[in-house]
C-alpha cells in the first residue's frame, strides 16, 4: 500500500504499537516480517510467493558462495544468483517488450508476425528487490561481505517495507548489522522520522500530484496542441514532478525507518543543484547510481583502462540503467541521452583548464548546461511515443504558438515552484537536510511542520495516483 | 554510511520536538474544525461522490445473486430510497443510474453480462429513447467497471475506498470527493450560496432537499433546460408571467420525429427480449413529472402516441399517470420527488410493481 493513503497510516500506527509493547528483540523482527509481507500483499497476495522465493534463494546461495573454496564453485553460485535473479526480471518485466520489439523488426523486414499478449502483470517493486538481493550475493562473491546465517535476518533486509517498493536500495552491508542489536532509539529519533515523513508525504501529495502533475499529463497528453511555453512548462513540470514525487517516497521510507530505528542511505542530495552530468549522478538516486557504478561500470573496467574503453563501459552502463527503469525504446533513449553527457562531458574536462573550470562564471553556465540536459532527456522519460517527444523537442528549441487548457494559474504556479527548486538545490548543494533544519529557530519548524500538515489537508484529497518510481 | 541513525544522533537536528508536533497538530485541527464549523453554517452538508469507482462497486453488487437493479438517471436515482426498497422487497437492491445519463449503455451491459441473473426496474421516457445513440458518460462508466473489476483491485484499494467514504460521509470539507481547497474555494466565490440540496447516500440514493433552494426561481431554470427555451426572469413582473411565457413557448413545440423513436424502440425492445430470454425480469416505469415540464413532455411525446407503443410492445410497463397515487406527488422542480416524499414514494410504488406479478 503506498504511503499517501489512511491505510497504510493505520496500518504504520498498528505496527508501531505493536513493536512498542514486544520486549523481545527477535520477535519484533519477526513482527517487521510479517508487516513486510503484509504491506506487499496488499497490492497483490500472490507477487509475495516470488518475494519469498527470490529472498530463499540468495539467502542459501549466499551461504553455498562463501563455503565454496574453489574459484570454478564460487563462479558458479553466483552465476547461479545472477540467472535466477535477472531471469525472472527479465520474464516479469522484459519479455513483452521482446516480443513486442521482435514483432516490430519483423515487421521492418517485412514478415508478418503478430506478438503475443502474455498479460504478465509487473510485480511492484521487483527492480528494487533484485538489485538488493543481488548486491548481497555480489558482495559475498567479492569477498567484501560474510553472509549471515540468520534467514530472519536476512528476510528482513529484502523485505523490510518502508524501502520494499521503491527504494533506496540498501546494501546488506548497510543494514545487516543493524539487525543484529537492538537499536537506541530515542524520542527524537521517532519526532525527527515523523518531521521526515511529513515532509516526503507533502513533496508527493502538494507538490507532485495537485501542482505540477495536472500540468505535465496535460503537456504530454497534447504535444501536437502545445506551444513552446507550453512545452517548456510541461518538461519543468514534470522535471519537478518525479523529483518530488521518487524524493518524497526516499524521504518518507528514511523517516519511517528512522522511527522504527533503522537507517537507510539517502537517495537524494540536491540534483537541480548539479553542475555537471557526473555531479547530477551523484546527486539523483543515489543507491542506484551507486549500485551501477560498484556492480555494472566497476565490473566492466570502469576507467582503468583506454579512453573509448571508458565511453563504452559508460553507455553500458547508462543505456542498461535505462533499461532498469522499463522495458520501453523511451528508457534506453533517456539513458542513451545521459550516457552522451557524460562522455561529452569527460571531453570537455579533458581540454577545460581547472582554473576556468572554478571561475563563478564557468560554474553558472556549467550549471544551466546541466540543468537543461536534464530536463530534456525528461522528454523521452515521460512521453508515450517518438512522435510526441519530436514535437516537444521541436516546441522546446523553435518558438510556436499553440493552445493549452492550462489556465495561467497552473503555469505560473509551475515556472515559481521550479524557480525556487532550483534556487533550493543550489543553496542547499553542500549543506544537508538535516543542518538546515538544525540552524532554523523552533518557531520557523513549527510554522513549516504546521504548513505542511495544513496543505496535506487542503489539497490531500484521496487521489491515489501512484508513485511513479513503483512502475520500476 | 552517511546517514547512520540507528545508534547515533547524526541525523537528529537536537531540538525540544514535542511541543512543536503538539503545536503543529493543534493548529492543523483548529483550521480543519474552522471550515468544517463555517462551511456547514452555510447549510452545506457532507456527501459522498457519485464516482466510478462508487458505480463500479454497486455494478459488480449486481452482477451476484439476484438483484433487483434500478437502471435510468436521475429521477429514479431522487425517486426511490434503496434501504426503503430492499425492506418492502425483502430482496438487494442496486442503484445503477448514473445521473445525467442515458439508460441504453447500462440496460446493453446488462445484457451481455452472462454473470446478471437479477431483475430490472428501468425508468425510462420517449425523449431518453430517442436519444440513446448519443454517447455520455454512461459509457465511460461502463468501460472503467469493465477494465477494473473489483477482482483486480489490490487490497488496500478497497481498504482505502471504503476508508474514503467514511471521510466524505462525515467531512464537508471533503464534499463529493473534492479536496478541502477546491470546496472552500468554490463555496467562497459561488454566487447563490445555499448549501448543497442534493446529496448522496453510500447505496446511490440521491436525496433533494429543495427547501435549500430558492424557488420558484430554481424551478424554472429546471423548465429552462428540460424545454431547451431561455427566458430571461428579469423580462418578467411577475412569475406569473414568465409561466405564462414558458407555455406559450412549450405550444409551439413539435411532436418528436416518430419514425426515429420508432427505430431506436425497436432496438431497445431487442435488448429488453434478450434480457427476458435469460430469464431477467424487466419493468419498464415512467417517473413523475408536473407542472410545465410534464406539459411539454406532453407536447412533445404526448403519452397515448409514444408510451401506448411502449405498453403494446412490453408486458410489464408503470406510467405515473395511470396511478393516482403515483401522480400524486408535487414536485418542487417538476422533474424530480423530493427528499420528504422519497419514502412515500418508493413504497407507491413497489406496491404497484408488486402487484404487476400478480
Amino acid at each position: 500500500m503506498p504511503f499517501n493513503t489512511v491505510t497504510f497510516l493505520i496500518f504504520f500506527l498498528g505496527v508501531s504499537c505493536i513493536l512498542a509493547i514486544v520486549k523481545s528483540w527477535k520477535f519484533k523482527k519477526c513482527i517487521i516480517l510479517v508487516a513486510s509481507i503484509l504491506f506487499y500483499a496488499a497490492w497483490n497476495p500472490l507477487f509475495v510467493v516470488l518475494l519469498i522465493g527470490s529472498t530463499l534463494v540468495d539467502f542459501f546461495i549466499g551461504i553455498r558462495l562463501f563455503e565454496s573454496s574453489s574459484r570454478a564453485a564460487r563462479r558458479r553460485w553466483v552465476a547461479a544468483s545472477l540467472v535466477i535473479n535477472l531471469g525472472l526480471l527479465s520474464v516479469f518485466k522484459y519479455s513483452q517488450f521482446l516480443i513486442d520489439s521482435f514483432a516490430s523488426f519483423s515487421s521492418m523486414l517485412g514478415f508478418s508476425f503478430i506478438p503475443v499478449d502474455l498479460g504478465i502483470l509487473l510485480p511492484v517493486g521487483i527492480s528494487f528487490y533484485t538489485f538488493q538481493t543481488l548486491s548481497y550475493t555480489l558482495d559475498i562473491y567479492r569477498k567484501e561481505i560474510e553472509p549471515t546465517r540468520s534467514i530472519l535476518d536476512y528476510s528482513v533486509f529484502v523485505t523490510y517495507f518502508p524501502q520494499l517498493v521503491a527504494g533506496p536500495i540498501v546494501r546488506a552491508s548497510q543494514f545487516l548489522p543493524q539487525l543484529a542489536a537492538v537499536p537506541k532509539v530515542t524520542m527524537e529519533h521517532k519526532y525527527w522520522g515523523m518531521l521526515l515523513f511529513l515532509t516526503g508525504l507533502f513533496c508527493k501529495v502538494v507538490l507532485a500530484d495537485y501542482f505540477l502533475a495536472p500540468v505535465s499529463d496535460a503537456v504530454f497528453s497534447t504535444t501536437s496542441d502545445v506551444g513552446s511555453i507550453g512545452a517548456w512548462a510541461g518538461v519543468l513540470a514534470f522535471g519537478g514532478q518525479i523529483f518530488f514525487d521518487f524524493s518524497g517516497y526516499s524521504t518518507c521510507a528514511i523517516g519511517l525507518a528512522l522511527i522504527m530505528g533503522f537507517a537507510l542511505p539517502d537517495n537524494f542530495w540536491a540534483p537541480y543543484g548539479a553542475i555537471g552530468f557526473r555531479d547530477f549522478w551523484r546527486r539523483w538516486h543515489i543507491s542506484l547510481s551507486t549500485w551501477l557504478r560498484d556492480y555494472l561500470y566497476i565490473s566492466l573496467g570502469g576507467s582503468k583502462n583506454s579512453r573509448i574503453t571508458t565511453y563504452r563501459n559508460i553507455t553500458i552502463t547508462m543505456l542498461l540503467g535505462g533499461l532498469w527503469h522499463g522495458a520501453s525504446f523511451m528508457f534506453i533513449f533517456w539513458g542513451a541521452l545521459h550516457a552522451c553527457y557524460l562522455v561529452l562531458e569527460r571531453l570537455c574536462l579533458n581540454v577545460i583548464p581547472r582554473r576556468v573550470r572554478e571561475a563563478l562564471w564557468a560554474q553558472c553556465v556549467g550549471w544551466l548546461i546541466t540543468v537543461v540536459g536534464i530536463f530534456v532527456a525528461w522528454v523521452p522519460f515521460r512521453a508515450e511515443s517518438m512522435t510526441a517527444v519530436s514535437e516537444l523537442y521541436s516546441k522546446l528549441f523553435f518558438p510556436t504558438q499553440g493552445i493549452t487548457q492550462l489556465s495561467s494559474d497552473s503555469l505560473f504556479m509551475v515556472f515559481v515552484l521550479m524557480i525556487w527548486l532550483f534556487a533550493w538545490h543550489l543553496w542547499r548543494r553542500e549543506r544537508s537536510f538535516e543542518s538546515v533544519v538544525a540552524s532554523i529557530s523552533p518557531a520557523t519548524k513549527l510554522v513549516w511542520a504546521t504548513f505542511m500538515l495544513v496543505s496535506l489537508f487542503l489539497f490531500g484529497a484521496g487521489d491515489d495516483r501512484a508513485f511513479i518510481y513503483f512502475q520500476f | 554510511m552517511h546517514s547512520s541513525i540507528s545508534n547515533s544522533k547524526t541525523r537528529v537536528p537536537s531540538e525540544n520536538w514535542l511541543p512543536i508536533w503538539l503545536g503543529a497538530a493543534l493548529i492543523t485541527l483548529s483550521v480543519i474544525v474552522f471550515f468544517e464549523a463555517n462551511i456547514r453554517s452555510l447549510n452545506w452538508r457532507p456527501s459522498l461522490a457519485d464516482s466510478k469507482d462508487l458505480w463500479s462497486e454497486h455494478r459488480y453488487i449486481a452482477s451476484q445473486g439476484k438483484p433487483l437493479a434500478l437502471v435510468g438517471a436521475s429521477r429514479i436515482q431522487l425517486g426511490l430510497d434503496v434501504a426503503l426498497a430492499e425492506q418492502v422487497l425483502s430482496r438487494r437492491v442496486v442503484q445503477l443510474a448514473i445521473d445525467g445519463s442515458n439508460f441504453y449503455p447500462v440496460l446493453l451491459d446488462l445484457m451481455e453480462d452472462k454473470t446478471f441473473n437479477g431483475d430490472i426496474l428501468l425508468s425510462i421516457n420517449s425523449e431518453a429513447i430517442k436519444n440513446i445513440d448519443i454517447a455520455d458518460r454512461a459509457l465511460e462508466w461502463i468501460d472503467y467497471y469493465n477494465n477494473n473489476s473489483s477482482s483486480s483491485y489490490s487490497p488496500y484499494r478497497l481498504i482505502e475506498k471504503n476508508i474514503e467514504k467514511l471521510i466524505q460521509e462525515n467531512l464537508v470539507t471533503r464534499l463529493e470527493g473534492a479536496t478541502p481547497f477546491t470546496v472552500i474555494k468554490n463555496i467562497a466565490i459561488a454566487v447563490n450560496n445555499q448549501g448543497n440540496y442534493l446529496t448522496l447516500l453510500e447505496n446511490r440514493t440521491r436525496r433533494g432537499d429543495y427547501s435549500m433552494v430558492e424557488m420558484p426561481g430554481f424551478y424554472y431554470v429546471r423548465v429552462g433546460r428540460h424545454t431547451k427555451v431561455e427566458l430571461n426572469w428579469r423580462n418578467y413582473d411577475s412569475w406569473e408571467q414568465l409561466d405564462y411565457a414558458y407555455l406559450s413557448e412549450i405550444e409551439k413545440k413539435v411532436m418528436m420525429d416518430r419514425d426515429l423513436f420508432v427505430t431506436n424502440w425497436k432496438k431497445v425492445l431487442g435488448v429488453l427480449n434478450k434480457l427476458k430470454a435469460k430469464g431477467v425480469i424487466v419493468t419498464l416505469v415512467r417517473m413523475p413529472t408536473d407542472k410545465l415540464i410534464w406539459k411539454y413532455d406532453q407536447k412533445v411525446t404526448p403519452k397515448g402516441y409514444y408510451w401506448s407503443r411502449i405498453e403494446e410492445d412490453w408486458y410489464r410497463s408503470v406510467h405515473f399517470k395511470d396511478y393516482p397515487e403515483l401522480s400524486s406527488f408535487d414536485l418542487p422542480d417538476g422533474s424530480h420527488i423530493s427528499q420528504k416524499d422519497q419514502s412515500d414514494f418508493t413504497k407507491k410504488l413497489l406496491e404497484v410493481y408488486k402487484t404487476l406479478d400478480l
